[in-house]
């Protein structure tokens, strides 16, 4: 008897557990859901950018390790951009481009003679730039799209290379041929900020308008870029690169469909090509060169072809390779010498000298064991690192 | 000119004074006692009590081996000085005990001999590593991409090897000096002993590299022997970093053509004279490479046998300061320095030089004096560094290879002429130098 009404009060603690998770459950979306969404996906996006250049460039011990800066964060944003660009044609079309170098280096000149004789306003400028490589990314897919597979890649690479001569020699009066075009003018963001300027009380944190501006694009390409993808467009792109016949059976337009994602992807590269120009204040005739493109296809392999967000992490590692890989002199085993933040010898212990030399060799160390080892890319790790610990979880 | 001038203000200056005004947490602008008399432009004024040298050449790509023998001139040049030893003891100003209170520093980058890959290392350098003062080349694209960025930033440009008419031309910068000689001067330097040894009215064929400097070469030797007397059979473009130039060579008229001029240099240089020699054109006609220096004569070995062309500098000319820095090199990296090395060395002891008459690092004052400079002690005789073009008015020396029998280490060429600065050169208005607009000191 005495038991009782200790089961009834446990019975009604039980049930009154039980309706309460229900009603959690119903209130908030699952994680799986959550993760999903848009909102999300843009708010995520907005916080990495937010404190990237600050990890990379400022945060104590993490930046001292990395040996960042403010300017390689900005620039590993905008190729961050084009590698996304890209990679809606290659892993999401199952595309090869080798000629994205036409958009990038042709929205760059088109962002800078704009600059010049039209005007400095940096987000007219984007506009002009942009603007410029959609139409072109038109025009040359309706060609080079007649042909897939490995013609439609020697086809775009051959579009590219004759953009790079065309810089170079017949209209070198506008592109500054080899020397490149440096008439670049840029007046203050919206008439009032500066852009080389650092952004007041939260300098410490994003740096400069410049970054501002690139950060700000980025989130809108990336919130754009995922509706294309999680949109029945989207699919249908997805279609296309696992049977574009069994697409074409179903009654869609193939050819209509590439050539929308080849301008959709050649515009995120005029995006990112006339930033490059405002960050850059200088357009370099190497940026239309098939290594550009060329470039952008490891970026994007390195991070992993299979998502939105692994080509922005190939871009980073790619950039940290050739920018500060290539600046070390001396290998020396980590935790000796003066100037770390533990230091248990005085003398550096060096392993190699001029180190820094190497950093194509490093590079193609790196692409090879990404490939070898983790074929999803940089960015498909993360993920099966993440689904091993979810299942360790779950297990319990 | 267009150059984005109106909106010189640096981002570094606004970080610094924010630093100052304890609005950013920028650390802090108090230092030594010259910061506050000048306002912080650039890198300036130095934090910490270490000046740092960014030091930028091409590590890889064809003009690689120029970049590192130029690297280890660079290198030697900071340790004589912090610590004294070959020119620093000389020259008047240099203690040999680190520059004003500063001891020096230095970090490298790799160009690529790419000039977009060169003006990201380069904004390393000054962005990260706050390099007062940056220097490198071997490339004029690169050269002119670099001090261009230079220019913006406010940071001092010291060229090493660039060899463009541009770069003290149409492209000059008030930050950025040239001591190197531009193509019209090789030009003006080759033509009378080129043609004094070979003749009158002979028709000569040229080959270039396809690039700024490559353009501005020929250009330069078609003014200058069309005006002696000579004439041109045609000038053709070789893409910079073409390793096979058959295609080229086999198209060179052999009955009509008396001396093919090769605008090529490093391993181009090397690759296109020997297959030159080697498909036998040196039996039908002259060979002329107007700018060769010590690793391509070294590649192309006995090809260069009577070949003409001008050097940056060269081991065997017989002066004090170039013996000095010949000896100091030799006991250092056991090998013979280039010329390119020679620049460099040379470069980064004037800039040091001039700072130390300027008193403080203060780019604006250290600009002013190098302008107008006189000197006498690089081993090239009397040289004036040009304040219209901040072009080194100096002597360029004029060589000829030797067989390869001659050949030893270290000798590949003999010093035909030390052209005198009065023999070459041009008036401000004049040439290149009448297209140079050097922009803002601030």
């Amino acid at each position: 008897m005495s038991d009782e009404p200790t089961e009834t009060a446990d019975a009604t603690e039980e049930g009154g557990a039980v309706v309460e998770r229900e009603r959690t459950e119903r209130e908030f979306p699952s994680w799986e859901r959550v993760r999903e969404s848009e909102l999300f996906v843009i708010a995520i996006t907005t916080v990495a950018l937010a404190v990237f250049p600050w990890l990379f460039a400022r945060a104590p011990v993490i930046s001292g390790v990395l040996q960042g800066y403010q300017d390689l964060a900005t620039l590993i944003v905008i190729w961050g951009i084009f590698a996304m660009g890209f990679n809606l044609l290659l892993g999401y079309t199952g595309l090869l481009s080798f000629g994205h170098a036409a958009f990038w280096g042709g929205a760059a000149y088109a962002a800078g003679v704009f600059s010049t004789h039209v005007s400095s306003s940096p987000l007219l400028i984007i506009l002009a730039g942009t603007a410029f490589a959609a139409l072109l990314a038109w025009a040359l897919g309706f060609v080079a799209l007649r042909r897939g597979g490995i013609y439609f890649a020697i086809l775009t690479l051959a579009f590219g290379q004759m953009a790079y001569y065309m810089a170079l020699s017949p209209l070198s009066g506008i592109t500054g041929g080899e020397n490149g075009y440096t008439g670049v003018e840029l007046a203050p963001l919206l008439g009032s900020f500066f852009l080389q300027y650092p952004v007041p009380g939260l300098d410490w944190l994003v740096g400069t308008w410049t970054y501002v501006l690139v950060g700000v694009v980025a989130v809108v390409c990336v919130a754009a870029a995922n509706r294309i993808l999680h949109s029945p467009y989207g699919m249908v792109f997805r279609a296309i690169r696992e049977n574009d016949q069994r697409a074409e059976f179903v009654g869609l337009n193939v050819w209509r469909y590439k050539l929308m994602a080849f301008v959709i992807s050649g515009t995120l590269a005029g995006v990112a090509g006339s930033l490059f120009t405002i960050y850059s204040a200088y357009v370099p005739v190497q940026s239309l060169y098939w290594t550009t493109s060329g470039e952008v296809v490891i970026m994007a392999v390195l991070g992993g072809v299979g998502s939105l967000f692994g080509p922005i992490l190939g871009a980073g590692i790619y950039l940290y390779v050739e920018n500060v890989i290539s600046g070390v002199q001396q290998l020396t085993l980590p935790f000796t010498g003066p100037g770390e933040y533990v230091t248990l010898v005085q003398e550096p212990v060096v392993l190699l000298e001029g180190f820094g030399a190497y950093w194509h060799l490093i590079l193609g160390l790196v692409f090879v064991a990404v490939i070898v080892l983790f074929p999803r890319g940089i960015w498909g790790l993360f993920e099966d690192a993440a689904g091993a610990v979810r299942r360790l979880g779950s297990d319990h | 000119m267009a150059r984005g001038e109106q909106n010189d203000v640096s981002r570094r200056d606004v970080v610094k004074m924010a630093g100052a005004t304890g609005l950013a947490g920028v650390a802090g602008v108090a230092g030594s006692a010259s910061a506050q008399e000048n306002p912080p432009i650039g890198n300036y004024p130095i934090q910490g009590d270490t000046a740092t040298f960014g030091f930028n050449v091409p590590q890889s790509g064809p003009y690689s081996s120029e970049g590192q023998d130029e690297l280890r001139a660079y290198e030697l040049a900071v340790q004589h000085l912090n610590n004294g030893g070959g020119w620093v003891d000389n020259w008047e100003g240099l203690s040999g005990n680190g520059v004003l209170d500063y001891q020096l520093d230095s970090v490298t980058g790799d160009t690529a001999t790419d000039a977009d890959t060169a003006r990201q290392s380069a904004r390393r350098m000054i962005q990260r590593d706050n390099a007062i003062m940056v220097s490198g080349g071997s490339s004029s694209a690169v050269a002119v991409a670099v001090q261009e960025l230079c220019q913006r930033e406010k940071v001092q440009f010291m060229a090493c090897l660039t060899h463009a008419d541009d770069t003290t031309g149409g492209d000059c910068v008030r930050y950025s000096f040239r001591e190197m000689f531009n193509t019209t001067m090789s030009a003006q330097a080759l033509a009378p002993v080129v043609t004094e040894e070979y003749g009158d009215d002979l028709n000569f064929y040229q080959l270039y590299a396809d690039y700024n400097w490559g353009q501005s070469q020929q250009d330069s030797m078609n003014t200058y022997f069309s005006d002696a007397g000579w004439s041109q059979v045609e000038s053709v473009a070789t893409p910079l970093g073409t390793s096979d130039f058959s295609s080229y060579l086999s198209q060179v008229p052999r009955d009509e053509t008396d001396v093919l001029f090769l605008n090529h240099y490093g391993l181009d240089g090397a690759n296109s004279l020997s297959q030159a020699i080697d498909r036998g054109l040196n039996e039908d006609m002259e060979i002329v490479v107007p700018l060769y220096n010590r690793p391509m004569a070294q590649a192309a070995s006995g090809a260069i046998e009577g070949v003409f062309g001008t050097v940056a500098w060269d081991a065997q000319i017989d002066n004090e300061p170039s013996n000095a820095f010949t000896e100091t090199f030799q006991n250092e990296y056991d090998r013979i320095p280039s010329g390119p090395a020679q620049l460099a060395y040379a470069q980064t002891l004037q800039y040091a030089a001039a700072v130390e008459r300027a008193g403080t690092f203060y780019p604006p004052e250290v600009i002013r004096q190098l302008e107008g400079h006189e000197y006498d002690n690089i081993g090239m005789g009397p040289e004036t560094m040009r304040a219209c073009d901040h072009q080194a008015q100096r002597a360029v020396p004029v060589v000829r290879g030797l067989p390869e029998g001659e050949q030893e280490e270290g000798s590949f060429f003999e010093i035909v002429n030390l052209t005198p600065r009065e023999e070459i050169g041009y008036g401000c208005d004049e040439g290149p130098a009448a297209e140079c607009e050097l922009g803002p000191y601030e």
